[in-house]
């Protein structure tokens, strides 16, 4: 299974309260952002969404998933229309290159570094997340100048999980121990990559509250709002 | 079917990779003291402590983030160590031995990148007679596939002095990072060679 | 415009649902809703990992070999071949996995230790006969009710064979192991051959220095080989087929070791990785008394004792070199190999002659400089 992108900053959202905080990083090396003939290359976000089942183990749900998946990017793409971005998308019918594979992997590596980036004493003040110059590679033949990247991991407790749980509260208040209640957990992130640079321009992560469900069109809505809130573009 | 998808696990790993980077240091531009020897550091890095097998202490830098490039410098590694902890209980992590021929101290190393970083189909190239302060040393590149299938490339100095083995361990994504860094980690392994 | 072209297809592709490599978007629509929720977890989860083992570095990309075990599998399989895609992997161990969604892995560890292609075929039409009778769906199921947490590994990175781990039941395993056997006497090969292999993988676990190797090869419960139990029974049942079965008597031996050859060398590398060196001993004897190129096996049985670093393992791995040495087709490293323990044992003379050949044999090398330091210190002391 894909490895899942990490949180820059963790704030573990109980399913309870609707709380949703985002975490936005923008480079800091040279980049401006022009509106003018700037196309953003979209690809398909990496979505998986899961069940926590009353057991405990969590089990991807592939209608949960590809509803998710084709909610957000329909929102992301609608987002960004709305700011008159001109949005293009990665032709997932065509095989990608060995470059552009190992671009891809790159960009994995890079995310992972992207929530390790809090704990590094040398970068102080600044973001530069790169995939590197090669990166225009990825543009293949759509002539982008941006390439936008996003994933999301959600969990969610099934009824079964739900009573379970309930249960461990009464039980664990009763024997006064803690028990560790397992809750569903949603994270999304959009990172915006200038492809003539690689430089990962602007990131944004987002723990999710219970509200904002990508699984339904008006949560995926609600979170494309929430990651694209201060979007450059 | 045994799958099990990671979520909850790697929320937890980046909790703990944030958590457990506890007490990385800033290793500022200048000389860097890693146990008996010291490196020069162009500019500024971050530091991690990090452990060998026998709990030995030893240092791990990195500038952009661990995945993206990492300086493991060991000092004075004793026989029977190895350079980290096992990760499965059936997969020794190979030790050093003092009776260990150079080309051997590059079959250990290569191991040690299997099985204890995890990296696949580890090739080793340009191996070269170098010395580590002082005493006989062997130099080497090497390319790898990290877990992810994602191309790694590295190079190493290695020698024993004493009994005891000394390591400088660089490696990155092949793409853009193991350039990026490759001039500050050769000036570390000239200045340990002269 | 270029943007108006991607809009179109981005319409197609949203009208479709997902989209993914070497899956059609048309096919993934009719898949997923025409299967109940199970099913379609089961095959989302089996066509992600599709993807991520097509991009990994683990799969083996040489054209010939992929031709020749796709060929050798449609021939078990029959016309439900188009319904697979299979992928060659670099994994020593001895596996074969079909997953429900038609992908098909076969591992390295495999090919090195099947003698003939009736062997491999044996295995492949066992993996086949699981997905023909849908047991992944079944176990899919089995473990969701059980809910028994303990039964899931988490999938770490490049997803090899391993990643796939089949818990299937002995009756399962049964119902495969007939439908193999009986794929393989269609064909017209010798199908005594299925019970061979896992003969032969018994005996070579029973080597190993790791007790929960030797232990788990005589249990009928899953095995150490992804859940491949390999009970004594199976090997019962299966020669019991072949004794009432008038089988062929083609196994395709040559044919195999002509094509799987060129990678013996690798597999073996591969196989010592695994540092259990009872068992690779035993496995490299086996192989070169089936037949595979003596001086290649050889020069790793050489290795495999050097590496092991027993009482009397020194002398026996040069032993092995020399004989090596003394055949056809000793890879340069050989020479290496004999150079290092004749310097470590004070003959210089021959330490000097011995590097000399392997730079002769190897002059692209890439530990050249380190041992031209060793060619010119030699030099000045003999």
């Amino acid at each position: 299974m894909r490895k899942s992108f990490a949180i820059a900053t963790a704030t573990i959202c109980f399913a309870v309260t609707a709380c949703t905080t985002t975490n936005v990083k923008t480079t800091t090396n040279e980049f401006s952002a022009s509106k003018a003939n700037s196309g953003t290359l979209m690809f398909e976000p990496d979505v998986e969404m899961s069940a926590i089942l009353a057991s405990g183990i969590t089990e991807p749900r592939a209608e949960w998933s590809q509803n998710a998946q084709a909610n957000l990017q329909t929102a992301l793409e609608e987002e960004l229309r709305s700011r008159s971005s001109n949005v293009t998308f990665m032709d997932d019918s065509v095989t990608l290159t060995d470059q552009q594979i190992q671009l891809m992997k790159l960009k994995d590596a890079v995310l992972q570094a992207n929530s390790q980036y809090a704990v590094l004493k040398n970068k102080n003040d600044v973001f530069d997340l790169t995939l590197g110059p090669d990166a225009n590679a990825l543009a293949g033949d759509s002539g982008a100048d941006y390439a936008l990247l996003s994933s999301a991991r959600g969990s969610f407790q099934t009824a079964g999980k739900m009573a379970v749980n309930a249960a461990l509260l009464v039980l664990s208040a009763a024997t006064g121990g803690g028990a560790y209640i397992q809750t569903g957990q949603q994270v999304a992130t959009v990172s915006l990559v200038d492809l003539s640079t690689g430089d990962i321009v602007w990131t944004n992560t987002a723990n999710l509250g219970g509200r904002a469900d990508p699984r339904d069109i008006d949560g995926a809505k609600s979170v494309a709002k929430t990651l694209l809130k201060d979007f450059p573009l | 079917m045994k799958i099990a998808t990671k979520l909850l696990a790697s929320l937890a790993a980046a909790a703990l990779l944030t958590a457990c980077a506890s007490g990385p240091k800033l290793a500022s531009a200048g000389m860097f003291e890693a146990g008996s020897y010291s490196v020069p550091l162009s500019q500024d890095w971050t530091a991690f402590n990090i452990k060998t097998g026998k709990g030995k202490p030893a240092q791990l830098l990195t500038i952009d983030g661990t995945v993206l490039n990492s300086v493991y410098l060991y000092s004075d590694l004793k026989e029977g160590d190895s350079l980290m902890k096992e990760r499965k209980r059936d997969n020794p992590v190979p030790k050093f031995t003092t009776d260990l021929s150079e080309l051997e101290l590059v079959e250990f190393l290569a191991d040690s990148l299997e099985r204890g970083h995890g990296l696949l189909d580890v090739q080793t190239m340009n191996v070269e007679p170098s010395s580590f302060k002082g005493a006989e040393a062997i130099q080497f590149d090497f390319t790898a596939l990290n877990e992810n299938g994602l191309k790694i490339s590295g190079s190493s100095l290695l020698g024993v002095e004493d009994e005891k083995l000394n390591i400088v361990l660089y490696m990155a994504p092949t793409i853009h990072y193991y350039g990026k860094l490759k001039g500050d980690v050769s000036a570390m392994m000239t200045s340990l060679a002269s | 415009m270029k943007s108006k072209s991607h809009r179109v297809l981005h319409a197609a592709i949203l009208a479709a649902s997902t989209c993914l490599v070497g899956v059609s978007a048309a096919a993934q629509e009719t898949r997923y809703s025409d299967m109940d929720k199970d099913e379609a977890g089961l095959w989302y989860v089996m066509d992600k990992a599709e993807k991520e083992i097509s991009t990994s570095g683990a799969r083996i990309t040489d054209a010939a070999l992929n031709a020749y075990i796709t060929d050798l599998t449609c021939k078990v399989v029959g016309p439900e071949c188009s319904k697979l895609r299979v992928y060659v992997l670099n994994d020593p161990s001895f596996n074969a996995a079909m997953a429900p969604n038609g992908m098909m892995l076969v591992n390295s560890g495999l090919m090195l230790r099947a003698e003939n292609e009736a062997q491999l075929s044996c295995v492949i039409g066992h993996e086949y006969g699981h997905f023909q009778k849908g047991h992944s769906l079944k176990q899919w199921r089995a473990i969701k009710d059980m809910g028994n947490a303990s039964l899931f590994l988490p999938i770490a990175g490049a997803l090899i064979g391993t990643a796939i781990v089949q818990d299937f039941s002995r009756d399962q395993e049964r119902e495969a192991d007939v439908v193999g056997f009986e794929k393989v006497s269609e064909e017209g090969y010798d199908d005594s051959q299925c019970a061979e292999v896992w003969t032969n993988l018994v005996g070579e676990h029973s080597q190993s220095t790791v007790k929960r190797v030797r232990k788990r090869i005589q249990k009928n419960k899953n095995g150490m080989f992804s859940s491949h139990p390999v009970p004594k029974e199976r090997i019962a049942t299966l020669t019991e087929l072949a004794n009432q079965t008038e089988g062929g008597v083609e196994t395709g031996a040559a044919n195999y070791k002509a094509k799987t050859g060129p990678f013996l060398a690798k597999w073996l590398e591969n196989e010592l990785l695994a540092k259990d060196y009872n068992r690779h001993i035993y496995l490299f004897n086996e192989l070169k008394r089936r037949g595979r190129d003596a001086a290649i096996m050889d020069y790793y049985l050489g290795e495999a004792h050097r590496l092991r670093r027993g009482e009397g393992d020194k002398a026996k791995a040069m032993e092995y070199w020399q004989s090596a040495a003394a055949g056809v087709g000793a890879p340069a490293e050989t020479w290496r190999a004999m150079a290092e323990y004749n310097r470590r044992n004070g003959e210089k003379a021959k330490a000097l002659r011995d590097y000399k050949i392997y730079l002769s044999k190897a002059p692209g090398a890439g530990d050249k400089a380190l041992i031209e330091k060793y060619i010119q210190r030699l030099s000045t002391e003999t």
